[in-house]
């Protein structure tokens, strides 16, 4: 199976638990934080990944962390069986399926919003709006600055994107003055 | 050419700039996860259709061919390996499809439409689908015109229809394209379209049937869809559904057209690789399970259309390249049991100096008959007949020559039936001469001169009638049926003409002539 459908499974089973808890946020943080740390030691990496390290000792290792890191029981759970199924490794593809898992449920879409310059946050506001009407979920806005577009603004939304930046209108124009003669 | 000046060339882009509105954009993209073989994987293009055409970076294409839960498998065209991984995919939101219109007619093109030769763009702004739905039964009607190749052994034993499929087999090197190539030849003024399609052949193949196209004039009439063995295995896949839908735009408006696959063998196997390499499982000599259809949706297309939406015919000669005769292969019997018949060609009798070299009691037309001239019908039935009593009878005639009188004349006349069925290449027939010579054969006229003799008999017994009786050529071209009055005119004319050949054969002295016939 590929890691975006094991990732997409974990997260829908992983959501289904937090929602009924009320703890979607703080679960994602403290998984979020977690990933980071795992990210931030080698050492620890090469614990979970060395497969000559017997099982019980990786589960020792996991569950002094937890009650070291002091994380509620849910997040301490998921690692576990994480580490049971082999699948601690793959953390950072479950938490951005998980991130989008619970947007999807909450009726929250990601926009990446693509600018020539940074966008005031008054034009923000107005920005939101108009996508929030386009989608008709809520957006959450995603800023990136590339000055190779000119001028302009390319959104991102899913795999959608609504292109008004100079740099392809330009485009246009040559392939159309080009093209027809 | 009228000069132009510099600031009228800029007057004309600076209108094209104020005249372009500025907006929004919406495309959907998708990112390239893995690419390689020809083959790549896009994340993303959620709403991408089955068989849509989707635009890469470096002007290279790709059609939507495996939708999966979250990656979408695509075959690339064109320059594949400037795909890279991270790549940006658009949608065009079109399906897959190809230039149609009278423009094409004389050109060589890809599977994709675009020029081969260099005779510049093509014009034209009709598009059709490459994949299309073959016409439903209420759209057609029965086969009833002949569509002639212009080979006797053809026409008159394995005759083809208008809206027929009919399949051509055999092993490497026993005139498959030839006998396409000569079908083609002898179109020329019968309103037929030919679009010769070109799977894997070599280029050098493809540009000799190209230059023998137009050596004869033949290109006028005709299109060459080319995919040769140095194009991607998905151009190869392409090539014989372009064909198609090219003939298609002919045949939905009014008119009539040949499609020649050549051949489909290369195509399963371009088809396989595709399926292999898109992980999809395979059966039997590794075909994916969808090798049937792959055939059948394409040949189905073939049709004779309904006088309602115009009586176009679409005919269809696919080729299929047998290994060593074997016909039971997987997919040799797929297409037999697709088409509407076969001409079997056999290597021993290319060998032993029949050309073409059809094999008579295993090749068969399931539905041309009915479109056959009535003429040509009559002749046929006793031809037919008389070739299978000879077949029977030179088996046991191997044996000894102690024959009976009967027995030995029903020998000659199978040689000598079987000589006038020889014919050279590139000297297609009109059905009217082919009538001509089979109806003297059948009735004993050739039974007196020397097999040897009678390919030389036929050329001088053509030019006789032609110089001498052209009139009754024509009455048999127009009555397309052997009157009586018809029959005592070739009774005449080929005994006045046997006097004389005789004649002059004698004046000749030539030492074989008589004295070995009988």
């Amino acid at each position: 199976m590929s890691v975006q459908s094991m990732a997409r499974r974990y997260a829908a089973a992983l959501a289904n638990v937090v929602m009924a808890h009320g703890e979607a946020r703080e679960v994602q943080e403290e998984l979020s934080a977690w990933e980071s740390m795992m990210t931030g030691s080698s050492d620890l990496i090469e614990v979970f990944r060395n497969p000559t390290i017997p099982y019980d000792q990786k589960r020792n290792v996991l569950s002094t962390l937890v009650a070291r890191a002091r994380v509620r029981p849910t997040t301490a759970n998921f690692l576990q069986v994480l580490l049971r199924n082999q699948r601690l490794l793959d953390l950072g593809e479950i938490n951005k399926r998980f991130a989008r898992e619970l947007d999807d449920r909450s009726g929250v879409v990601v926009a990446q919003v693509t600018t020539a310059r940074d966008v005031p946050s008054s034009l923000q506001d107005g920005l939101r709006e108009r996508l929030s009407n386009l989608t008709g979920r809520r957006v959450r806005l995603q800023f990136t600055v590339d000055e190779d577009l000119i001028g302009g603004v390319t959104t991102r939304i899913g795999s959608t994107v609504y292109d008004g930046s100079v740099r392809t209108q330009l485009q246009q124009i040559r392939q159309r003055i080009a093209g027809e003669q | 050419m009228e000069p132009i000046r510099a600031n009228e060339i800029s007057d004309i882009i600076r209108q094209q700039i104020e005249n372009f509105e500025t907006g929004v954009t919406v495309t959907e993209i998708g990112t390239v996860i893995k690419v390689g073989d020809g083959i790549a994987e896009v994340h993303g293009l959620e709403k991408v259709m089955a068989g849509e055409l989707l635009d890469f970076p470096h002007e290279v294409r790709g059609l939507a061919l495996n939708l999966e839960e979250d990656k979408v498998g695509v075959v690339l065209f064109g320059e594949f390996q400037k795909v890279m991984e991270g790549d940006l995919v658009r949608r065009t939101g079109r399906i897959m499809e190809v230039p149609v219109g009278d423009a094409l007619i004389g050109r060589v093109v890809n599977a994709l439409g675009q020029p081969l030769d260099e005779r510049g763009a093509i014009l034209t702004d009709t598009f059709n689908p490459i994949e299309r739905i073959a016409p439903g039964v209420v759209d057609r009607q029965p086969v009833k015109e002949p569509l002639q190749t212009g080979l006797k052994a053809i026409d008159a034993m394995v005759p083809i229809g208008r809206g027929q499929r009919e399949l051509i087999i055999g092993d490497r090197q026993t005139g498959k394209t030839a006998v396409a190539l000569d079908t083609i030849l002898n179109q020329k003024g019968k309103d037929v379209i030919c679009i010769y399609v070109a799977i894997g052949q070599k280029a050098s193949t493809v540009a000799q049937v190209a230059k023998t196209l137009q050596d004869n004039d033949a290109m006028d009439y005709s299109i060459i869809v080319n995919a040769s063995a140095s194009d991607p295995a998905a151009m190869q896949y392409l090539a014989p559904y372009a064909g198609a839908a090219i003939g298609e735009y002919f045949r939905d408006t009014g008119r009539h057209v040949l499609t020649i696959y050549d051949d489909l063998s290369k195509h399963a196997a371009a088809y396989r690789e595709i399926s292999l390499l898109l992980r999809r499982p395979p059966g039997r000599e590794a075909f994916p399970g969808d090798v049937f259809y792959l055939h059948s949706r394409l040949l189905e297309r073939a049709s004779k259309l309904s006088d309602a939406k115009g009586a176009g015919s679409l005919t269809s000669l696919p080729i299929i390249e047998t290994q060593a005769g074997d016909i039971s292969a997987y997919i040799p019997t797929n297409v037999i049991s697709i088409t509407d018949g076969q001409i079997f060609l056999e290597a021993d009798l290319f060998n032993a100096g029949i050309r073409p070299a059809i094999n008579v009691g295993n090749s068969v037309s399931r539905v041309g008959g009915s479109a056959q001239i009535k003429a040509m019908k009559s002749v046929a039935g006793t031809l037919r007949l008389d070739l299978a009593q000879y077949r029977e009878l030179a088996a046991f005639a191997q044996f000894g020559s102690d024959l009976d009188k009967a027995t030995q004349a029903q020998l000659a006349r199978g040689q000598r039936l079987t000589e006038i069925l020889k014919q050279p290449q590139y000297a297609p027939m009109d059905v009217q001469k082919q009538v001509l010579i089979i109806w003297a054969a059948t009735n004993g006229f050739t039974d007196d001169i020397a097999v040897e003799d009678l390919r030389r008999f036929e050329t001088d017994l053509l030019r006789f009638v032609e110089n001498s009786h052209p009139g009754l050529l024509h009455s048999i071209a127009e009555k397309k049926t052997l009157t009586d009055e018809i029959k005592n005119d070739l009774k005449q004319v080929l005994t006045d003409f046997k006097d004389q050949w005789g004649e002059t054969t004698v004046v000749n002295a030539r030492p074989t002539a008589s004295a070995a016939a009988v």
